[in-house]
């Protein structure tokens, strides 16, 4: 199976979910419109930072990743609900969640905006050897608490431990988590070029009005509120194999087995083999 | 007194696999009578809010292994008495020690402390 055919593949499992519950695609819309709304309350506070512009990026910064990994939370345990079949997924639901997880949400978001604010002073400087690092690190990052957030929900850990069991996970996962990343981001690339496509279409059909525009800015939105999902609806269905040791339906298909291999048979080093008696 | 399943995240162990261990543990101690159903796949999966997938793969391998056996219409209960092999009696134990160890640490009690008590204890 090539790249390609496996994020296909996932991606049409992952469809299969958000088909059977679409309230789900309403929780990155809502981050969108949240984090808009949070970005015009704080704006105007910036003023006062006039003299300290990164301070200013920083607490930006912060602003986006605590609104974005609230309704992250709110998203993927509604996600962890439709895997096992719960009934029902709802946003109020997944936003009590999110709620209930609001001290662990805010260590990791002042986590992962210092470390976003320190890849931002990288990818400004003018050093190549930088910009190469930050590259780099980002993408380490970004895999290594790729599972952070299911753990937060499922294992009710704060930010920082969550981030590190997430670390865990990886060691045992990195192959399918490195997949859904480039998958997610292949998959956000055709939907963009389709957007753009569209919009020209639109502009070409109704002209420069208020309509075309506003035809365009729904297609974008539930453009976002679809990737988004997705991805969450994958993530969710990667920490269950990764913690649990079982692929969740729908994605426990014949042709998903070749991507997600039961690794968590193999005996794990605190286990004692056959016939050995147990290292005390 | 219903079955207790405790999850572990941080023993490393896949959940699927920790409930394979907490039913044969239970059987090999008692706690598990032999005539006594498990829960079903959907009550477990409910009970620990994990995938059913998951309850159903301990299961199947518990019952593949001589443990447990569904009967349809019935359940899933505990299969007729059988002699453990010398590994399915190693990892039994283990599942024992390691229960002990943790249930010892949530008192404070660190673990050279327990290996001491089990070598000085008589049964």
């Amino acid at each position: 199976m090539t790249v390609f055919t496996a994020i296909v593949e996932l991606t049409k499992a992952s469809w299969q979910v958000l088909r059977r519950h679409p309230r789900l695609i309403w929780f990155p819309i809502l981050s969108l419109f949240a984090t808009l709304a949070m970005l015009l309350i704080v704006g105007p506070l910036l003023a006062v930072l006039d003299d300290a512009p990164w301070l200013a990026i920083f607490v930006v910064l912060f602003v986006i990743q605590l609104v974005h990994v609230f309704f992250m939370v709110g998203l993927t345990s509604e996600a962890l609900k439709a895997l096992r079949g719960d009934a029902p997924i709802t946003i109020g639901g997944g936003i009590a969640t999110a709620c209930g997880r609001a001290s662990s949400i805010a260590s990791f978001a002042a986590v992962s905006s210092t470390i976003g604010f320190v890849l931002e002073v990288m990818g400004r400087s003018r050093n190549a050897a930088l910009r190469f690092a930050r590259a780099v690190f980002g993408t380490g990052w970004s895999l290594v608490t790729y599972l952070a957030i299911p753990v937060m929900v499922q294992e009710r850990r704060g930010g920082i431990p969550s981030m590190r069991r997430s670390g865990d996970l990886f060691r045992r996962t990195w192959g399918e988590t490195t997949l859904s990343e480039v998958g997610v981001r292949v998959l956000a690339q055709y939907v963009v070029l389709l957007l753009v496509i569209v919009a020209f279409v639109l502009v070409h059909l109704l002209g420069e009005s208020v309509l075309a525009v506003l035809l365009i800015l729904c297609l974008a939105g539930a453009a976002i509120g679809v990737i988004g999902s997705l991805e969450a609806i994958y993530r969710a269905a990667l920490y269950v194999f990764a913690s649990e040791g079982v692929v969740p339906e729908p994605f426990a298909g014949a042709e998903l087995d070749a991507i997600w291999r039961t690794k968590p048979d193999e005996p794990k080093p605190d286990e004692p083999k056959p016939d050995e008696p147990p290292s005390l | 007194m219903p079955l207790e399943f405790h999850i572990d995240y941080d023993r490393g162990v896949p959940v699927y696999r920790q409930i394979y261990e907490a039913v044969t543990a239970a059987l090999a101690s008692g706690v598990l009578a032999r005539d006594e159903q498990l829960p079903t796949i959907h009550e477990l999966a409910q009970r620990l809010a994990i995938n059913p997938n998951t309850v159903a793969r301990a299961y199947r391998d518990l019952d593949q292994d001589g443990y447990i056996v569904s009967q349809r219409g019935r359940g899933t209960f505990p299969a007729e008495e059988r002699t453990l092999s010398s590994a399915d009696k190693q990892r039994v134990l283990r599942s024992i020690f390691d229960r002990a160890l943790a249930d010892a640490a949530s008192h404070g009690i660190a673990a050279p402390e327990v290996i001491r008590f089990f070598q000085k204890v008589r049964p």
